[in-house]
């Protein structure tokens, strides 16, 4: 079971990535811990990772199937499993370092990809893995940059909540002013199909440190608008 | 009691405070020492790896597979007993198992992989993950290495020559 962390109430504390503190208070408990997304940039471009609870990778790919088609490869680095997914058939590789807690995972085009390879990524990082999150700082000299991050979690059959940094959002504030509820600003949006009935329901909201999407799980549900009024999620 | 129940407080206070002194001073020590680690890495890199290893030379010419292993690794374990299955006498190398734990020397047992137990040499060759596996020539000197993700890449690495992949 992944480790979520809950204090008083339903306020839980956890650690992004970056390093950053994120806060989230909410009315109905998180399906599992959350996951992550976040780029590395550098003079040659941009990295993406995922980070996730430990064994996140092996359970979805089991879960969606995948796992059959998938070339594996295992070896041990810095006191934790590193596995190699490769799929022949879309020419790419996963690449996953699974810590005692969290775990890192990226992705490499074709298939034959060295474990060295990962190993030169993920040593350009001062990695730590704490219950309360998976901490992968740029070293100096490395160059690198962390950007883009995106927090994910899943309130079961209500909703999925996503938060980024304020910064990262400014662009996608609209210029109306949003309803004021617990979390900061918030403004609905629904996306209808051509027959003009509600396909995707979502609260857009923001405060001064994070901009958060709720997404329903189904358009009329009475407990995604009860988790939009009282949800707060904050970067700090 | 109500005087002595405040002084209480107030000592209990300022115990916290000092502890809180204690904890910013080693707080402190440990940046100092940080700092220090940085100047001294950035001053002097870490020593390379070993690259020749004069026991891992033989006499009839053949070169020496050597998969290093560590002790708490399941895959270790697995390659160590595939490399096992495989090393035959006649074969055109020969095949060392090297680990720092004496229990490793078991799953080389009844073959002819060689276990060699030494810390300080797993420590000297500086491998990044385990099961790596180097390939030296006669005399000794490392050619190639590589971590070995499967059993398929073990008996891969195994028949390559190392002009075909030659690494770092």
């Amino acid at each position: 079971m992944p480790f979520s962390p809950l204090a008083e109430g339903n306020e839980m504390q956890v650690r992004a990535p970056n390093g950053q503190s994120l806060t989230v208070d909410t009315p109905q408990p998180f399906i599992g811990g959350w996951a992550y997304l976040i780029w590395a940039h550098g003079p040659t471009g941009g990295i993406r990772f995922q980070v996730t609870p430990a064994g996140s990778a092996e359970l979805v790919a089991k879960q969606l199937g995948d796992w059959p088609r998938y070339t594996v490869r295992e070896a041990q680095w810095n006191g934790g499993r590193m596995l190699s997914l490769e799929d022949p058939e879309n020419g790419g590789t996963n690449m996953v370092w699974v810590g005692p807690h969290n775990e890192v995972a990226t992705f490499f085009n074709g298939t034959g990809v060295p474990f060295e390879n990962f190993m030169d990524i993920l040593a350009k990082f001062d990695i730590r893995d704490t219950p309360e999150g998976l901490t992968m700082l740029p070293r100096a000299g490395s160059n690198l940059t962390l950007g883009n991050l995106l927090a994910v979690n899943t309130i079961d059959q209500v909703c999925n909540v996503q938060v980024k940094p304020i910064a990262d959002a400014s662009e996608a504030i609209p210029r109306s002013t949003g309803k004021r509820v617990r979390g900061g600003s918030m403004w609905r949006v629904d996306e209808r199909n051509e027959a003009g009935a509600v396909q995707t329901r979502s609260a857009f909201m923001v405060n001064d440190t994070a901009a958060t999407t709720v997404v329903a799980a189904r358009p009329d549900d009475a407990r995604f608008i009860s988790v939009v009024e009282s949800i707060s999620c904050r970067l700090s | 009691m109500r005087a002595f129940l405040d002084s209480l407080a107030v000592l209990s206070f300022l115990g916290t405070v000092l502890l809180l002194f204690a904890f910013a001073s080693l707080l402190n020590m440990v940046r100092e020492l940080q700092g220090k680690l940085l100047t001294a890495q950035a001053a002097a890199p870490a020593a390379p790896a070993v690259r020749t290893v004069a026991r891992f030379g033989s006499d009839d010419g053949l070169p020496t597979f050597v998969l290093v292993v560590s002790e708490h690794c399941p895959n270790c374990r697995e390659r160590a007993q595939h490399l096992s299955a495989v090393a035959e006498a006649g074969l055109p190398w020969h095949a060392v198992l090297l680990a720092s734990a004496d229990r490793c020397a078991e799953w080389a047992a009844d073959s002819h992989v060689l276990p060699v137990i030494d810390a300080a040499l797993v420590g000297t060759l500086a491998v990044g993950a385990t099961p790596s596996l180097i390939r030296y020539s006669a005399d000794g000197t490392e050619e190639w290495r590589r971590v070995v993700g499967s059993d398929d890449d073990l008996d891969a690495y195994l028949a390559v020559s190392p002009s075909e992949r030659s690494n770092a």
